[in-house]
């Protein structure tokens, strides 16, 4: 019996648990906390519209039958011996024969810099963690009047969406209460738009946006937070003042977990352009916010990962050295391991407008707001914790499809393009070009 | 090339430009893309993410990058 340990079990991270237990050739031990925690939640949380009680789960709930569980933190990886060095001291059980994959978890960590001190969670705040998200619900229940300033300090972070979407579930707030007329949203970012993709600028800068009183600051590179005086300053001198700072520090790979056998690029591992290191890096896996892949960090991108991602053990491809590619999932199934092309993850497309799944038809939208988009967002949930945790099997196809992309469509009569006709669609056009 | 660049930008290349400069253009060639501003930062010693003192201080990675001659950084999706 082969053995997959699982050093942190986030979503992307649990997809393979479901292979395991269905092939039914793996003894799978999990490490990771008591309980679970939705992170979708945590953009819903400091409005209002979720509560705890829908975030966290108790592990035990969410573990497949068959699955060991761990609870003690990971502190060191040691991937050239047959051992996983728990935070205790002891090592878990492990054989010593037969083929071992680990996916070392290297969670994100914040660099708050400049920003602890005695206004932390009180003027200044996070969200993407619990405790920073229930500051933040408590600072806006009183929050009735001031300016309140969503930072981003520096790409890539985790999730970039869930940033972009902070001032919105703000203009909910029933207009004619105080803080509907008398707050004003700013978002700063160091890129040249709201969202990272030009595309997305295009079609999502919409009137609402104005009509709400959400200003956009570009090209803001975060230079230092004056708590005192609260105010923000970027390096080339601007001064943005705030009554709320809402920041989103820089996110990076823990150092302390490094010692992996491969290298280590910004603190997070090493994607597929790296060359690589050592030959135990063959059963050791990194998937989710450990790489540094050019996609999202998000759960809903990250676990496709483990079917898609070339070289997860953070070499190159090796077929640029004459070697066949591997996956995760060829791995742990050698049977129907095939060598594919590198580029299914598909990095080059670009955001589009159109319907999913299907074109015409949907029923969601792309780059536009509809009901249906919500309904889904929130059923979400409910998927989450029943069929994508405990790793059972989606009718759901990996391979992305285009279909009812990249064409404007029609649905109902109208056309899905914003409203001041801005381009529909934009496909596979780098944005890497110097304007 | 660069100075014409950066005098289009309104600066004037310093020692310390140049070794931002250089680093850039090394790694890029190394690992296929242009460095962000946090590998920039790092690899010339800045215990934190940030600009180099005195250094591209209206667009710390993409200014450097665009002076550099390489292509605009990518953000992720």
């Amino acid at each position: 019996m082969k053995h997959l340990v699982i050093l942190g079990a986030r979503r992307e991270r649990w997809w393979p648990t479901g292979w395991c237990r269905l092939g039914r050739e793996w003894d799978v031990t999990v490490v990771d906390p008591e309980t679970h925690l939705y992170q979708p939640s945590l953009l819903f949380l400091p409005f209002g519209a979720h509560d705890e009680d829908r975030m966290l789960q108790l592990r035990a709930r969410t573990l497949a039958r068959g699955v060991a569980w761990r609870r003690k933190a990971v502190q060191t990886q040691r991937p050239r011996g047959p051992r996983v060095l728990l935070e205790s001291r002891r090592t878990a059980a492990m054989r010593p024969a037969g083929d071992r994959h680990r996916q070392p978890r290297i969670p994100v960590r914040r660099r708050r810099r400049g920003l602890l001190g005695a206004e932390w969670h009180r003027s200044i705040h996070d969200f993407y963690t619990l405790e920073g998200a229930q500051a933040l619900r408590s600072a806006l229940a009183t929050f009735t009047r001031g300016r309140l300033v969503v930072n981003v300090v520096e790409m890539p972070i985790k999730v970039p969406g869930r940033a972009a979407r902070v001032p919105v579930p703000g203009r909910c707030v029933p207009e004619g209460t105080p803080r509907a007329t008398t707050s004003s949203w700013c978002r700063m970012t160091p890129l040249d738009g709201a969202f990272t993709k030009p595309t997305c600028n295009r079609v999502l800068s919409c009137p609402d946006r104005r009509r709400k009183g959400i200003t956009i600051e570009t090209e803001f590179n975060t230079g230092e937070v004056d708590a005192d005086g609260r105010v923000l300053r970027s390096c080339d001198d601007r001064e943005v003042p705030y009554d709320l700072l809402v920041t989103i520090p820089s996110h990076s790979g823990r150092r302390g977990r490094g010692r992996v056998g491969t290298r280590q690029r910004d603190g997070v591992r090493a994607d597929a352009s790296v060359q690589p290191a050592g030959k135990a890096d063959d059963h050791v896996f990194v998937l989710g916010d450990a790489t540094d892949l050019r996609s999202s960090k998000a759960g809903s991108v990250a676990h496709f990962q483990a079917e898609e991602r070339p070289v997860a053990s953070c070499g190159p491809p090796r077929a640029q050295h004459g070697r066949r590619i591997r996956r995760p999932r060829e791995l742990l199934h050698r049977d129907e391991a095939s060598a594919r092309p590198a580029d299914r993850l598909q990095l080059r497309r670009r955001a589009a407008a159109g319907q999913v799944p299907g074109p015409c038809l949907g029923p969601m939208d792309l780059l536009r707001k509809s009901r249906v988009n919500h309904w889904s967002k929130l059923a979400f949930r409910w998927l989450y914790w029943n069929a994508l945790l405990p790793g059972r099997p989606l009718p759901v196809s990996t391979r992305l499809s285009m279909r009812g992309q990249g064409t404007a469509g029609r649905r109902a009569g109208r056309r899905v393009t914003h409203p001041e006709g801005g381009p529909p669609c934009c496909t596979n056009t780098g944005d890497t070009k110097w304007t | 090339m660069a100075e014409g660049i950066a005098e289009e930008a309104g600066i004037a290349l310093t020692p310390e430009h140049w070794k931002v400069i250089s680093f850039c253009r090394e790694d890029a060639a190394r690992e296929g893309q242009p460095p962000r501003l946090r590998r920039i930062s790092e690899a010339l010693g800045r215990r934190h993410p940030g600009p180099v003192p005195g250094c591209f201080r209206k667009g710390p990675g993409k200014l450097a990058a665009r002076i550099s001659g390489l292509p605009k950084p990518q953000g992720c999706v």
